[in-house]
């Protein structure tokens, strides 16, 4: 496998990151600011909304109270391409439907009012904006009932304080309608401009925590990403007391058989989360990489996982020369990838390629990916 | 018994009390001015001579008897070493700190035993005991606290102070000064104090001769037997329990999923670049017996650590230039909380305090500033 190869593993790992944790900051900025406000305010990080025959999945969505809602999408770049934008919006257009969101007491509601949020990457979100409000509003192509409010983020890194930053893109006009919320401080006027569109910052502090509660976001994780997870946080939990004293006794390095089968170990993993709706198919992903890094095999009733200790400088002898840095010596994703990269075979490799041609796929219906957003 | 010598006091009994081993401690050190008596300071949630016995099942090659004593447990430790196929045997005594998770092993055998028998039946039955780290800040203080309970006018002199760099390797010793100004010299250098042998002087009578270290070991050398057990070990205990209370049962609730958040607060700003966020991502790799995964480096930090001993596993963020928070698992031990902390003090910086406060936020946090 190239070292390109690698490199977009590498990427991707960062990339679904850096997707959980903006996921993390609405979902840790809306509860502190409305949910004390709103009986049944409910943060849905894992949605899958009936529509009609088709199933939805946006990345989040909102209920605040039977007056207002939201449905949230974190999209890639908008493409130049006219006709690629159109086919964008589409996906978005089927947002803006009577759709039955979660709220706190378990159920479904419809908002009298949806809104749809799309999250963009700064640096080109002037250019989108006015592109989509030339399409939307100019041409007439689209005619939402529900506003598609444009937001675009930006990673402050100042070294001191270092956020997340949110503001309403206001090249395309359209504001939060939540003016029936019952609240001083509505995402209308914190964004909107009688607020003088003001900043979103969310800050580590902020969302850590729900980065912990929920690793994942409703999207496929790539399989490097949700094998660290069930190594240092679900595999553990396969091990008993006795097995336990063998690693004390050799730090580790005894490689200990578990075996898991996909619906058990997703299973898991959703209660881990508590209420995740994790899908199979992207835990089987998961094993299957694991796979090709020679960690897992696949045997007819599930797979059987290497499960071991990685410390530092253990299988490390095909280090490339300059590359000794810490986090490629010592660090549990780039251990997984660079055994990937090494011991992936042809057919193996196939088969990973295969998921992310289910993923562009489900895009065309479902949702869009995450693509090289970041 | 203990290593105290049969000449003592405690020979005549067979069921002694703990006040009847101070008086031992005190004749044995009388006639042997040269020995000591070692102590080893530990964290326990539960009582740990069920998990000294089980040891017996775990070991073919070690044994290990015990003796309720009412007050303090007796335990005969003998085991042959793998490597070289010596036989190691002695006893300690290990007893409770009241209303505490504290419990104190001690011996007067010599430093293999404490080491090899002593040492080696507390290191097996991690993590269901932990090792307990005092900062030097910590240290200083327990000598404050001890130099005030003793005699307004006794005065503290350090004999030999051991101290070290928090970012490189190297060892810095101090001798006979005062111990405030040890520790100042060792803080305006940057550094961290490790172990401190000293001594207290009333009227220039030496009333004790001891030794406190950062990893829950202290020493008694010579003076009065009840000054050591009444205040200077209490005292050093006091901060074990301290750190009991903030690192035990801090798991995620698997009824609720809800977590607690251990959150470190550095008094300096020690996370500016990212070079310092590395540091602390080779301070947590290089911690034994465990891994990370990291998720985020730059310019904030995000890492799993995941512990070997038992499966607890915790995230680490750095949250701003002096937090950093330790978010741990539904498997989140004493043992394993207590190690990375002290990995944060002892690699990076000693400053800090650690606060267990959960955090709420309005709309003002998020706008505005």
């Amino acid at each position: 496998m190239s070292s390109d190869s690698r490199e977009e593993l590498l990427k991707e790992f960062n990339v679904y990151d850096k997707a959980v944790d903006i996921v993390s900051c609405w979902e840790s900025s809306l509860k502190y600011i409305y949910g004390e406000e709103f009986d049944r305010f409910y943060f849905d990080r894992f949605p899958s909304l009936d529509a009609g025959e088709k199933k939805l999945t946006p990345d989040f969505t909102v209920f605040f109270d039977e007056s207002y809602g939201l449905i949230g999408e974190v999209k890639r770049t908008f493409p130049d391409d006219r006709k690629a934008i159109l086919s964008e919006l589409e996906q978005i257009a089927n947002y803006d439907d009577d759709l039955g969101l979660k709220h706190a007491e378990g159920g479904r509601a419809v908002p009298e009012t949806c809104d749809i949020i799309i999250i963009i990457e700064g640096s080109s979100a002037p250019q989108i904006g006015t592109r989509l409000k030339r399409i939307i509003t100019e041409e007439d192509e689209f005619d939402f009932t529900a506003n598609p409010v444009l937001i675009r983020y930006h990673f402050n890194q100042d070294a001191l304080m270092s956020r997340y930053e949110f503001q309403r893109v206001t090249q395309l006009e359209f504001e939060f309608q939540d003016d029936n919320l019952d609240v001083e401080d509505s995402l209308s006027y914190i964004l909107g401009e009688e607020g003088e569109y003001q900043t979103l910052s969310v800050y580590p502090k902020h969302f850590s925590s729900f980065k912990v509660r929920k690793p994942i976001c409703n999207d496929a994780p790539p399989g490097p990403y949700l094998a660290t997870f069930l190594w240092h946080k679900i595999f553990p939990e396969y091990l008993n007391e006795d097995q336990y004293e063998i690693w004390q006794a050799t730090n580790g390095q005894k490689r200990i058989p578990v075996e898991v089968s996909v619906g058990g170990l997703t299973q898991r993993v959703n209660n881990y989360m508590h209420n995740g709706t994790v899908k199979q198919v992207w835990v089987r992903r998961a094993l299957d990489f694991l796979c090709g890094a020679d960690l897992a095999e696949e045997d007819g009733s599930g797979y059987t996982i290497r499960f071991m200790g990685f410390v530092q400088d253990v299988g490390e002898e095909n280090i490339q020369e300059g590359s000794q840095e810490l986090d490629q010596t010592r660090e549990l994703a780039n251990i997984f990838i660079r055994r990937y990269s090494e011991s992936v075979t042809q057919e193996e490799e196939a088969r990973m390629e295969e998921y992310d041609e289910d993923d562009e796929r489900d895009d065309s219906t479902e949702q869009s990916g995450l693509g090289d957003f970041g | 018994m203990y290593g105290l010598g049969e000449s003592s006091d405690l020979g005549a009994y067979s069921n002694c009390s703990l006040s009847q081993i101070r008086r031992g401690i005190e004749s044995y050190l009388k006639e042997n001015s040269r020995s000591s008596v070692s102590f080893k300071s530990i964290v326990a949630r539960e009582n740990p001579i069920e998990q000294f016995d089980f040891l017996n099942t775990r070991f073919n090659k070690g044994s290990v008897e015990i003796v309720d004593h009412g007050d303090h447990y007796e335990v005969d430790v003998t085991r042959e070493i793998k490597r070289s196929g010596r036989t190691v045997s002695g006893s300690f005594a290990i007893f409770n700190h009241e209303d505490t998770q504290v419990w104190t092993a001690f011996t007067a055998h010599g430093s293999d035993f404490f080491e090899r028998g002593l040492g080696w039946v507390i290191s097996k039955c991690e993590p269901h005991i932990s090792e307990f780290y005092a900062t030097s800040r910590d240290l200083e203080t327990v000598l404050d606290m001890f130099s005030e309970a003793v005699d307004y006018n006794s005065k503290i002199i350090v004999t030999q102070a051991v101290a070290y760099s928090h970012r490189e390797e190297g060892e810095i010793s101090y001798k006979t000064r005062p111990y405030p100004e040890v520790f100042r010299a060792a803080r305006d250098g940057g550094n961290y104090v490790d172990s401190v042998l000293f001594k207290s002087m009333s009227e220039d009578e030496v009333n004790l001769e001891a030794t406190i270290t950062r990893d829950g070991t202290t020493k008694l050398s010579s003076g009065n037997v009840e000054l050591y057990f009444n205040y200077l070990l209490e005292d050093y205990v006091s901060f074990g329990q301290k750190k009991a209370e903030l690192f035990t049962n801090k798991e995620r609730s698997r009824d609720t999923g809800d977590i607690q958040e251990i959150e470190v607060k550095f008094a300096n700003p020690v996370f500016q670049s990212t070079k310092d966020n590395e540091d602390l991502i080779g301070a947590l790799a290089d911690l034994s017996r465990s891994s990370v995964t990291v998720y985020h480096k730059n310019p904030y930090a995000h890492i799993s650590v995941l512990d070997f001993n038992d499966g607890s596993s915790c995230d680490v963020f750095v949250t701003d230039s002096k937090t950093v928070k330790i978010v741990p698992s539904y498997r989140g031990s004493t043992n394993f909380l207590m190690r990375i902390s002290d990995k944060l003090y002892k690699d990076l910086d000693e400053s800090a305090v650690e606060l267990t406060e959960q955090q709420s936020y309005g709309v003002e946090d998020f706008v505005g500033g």
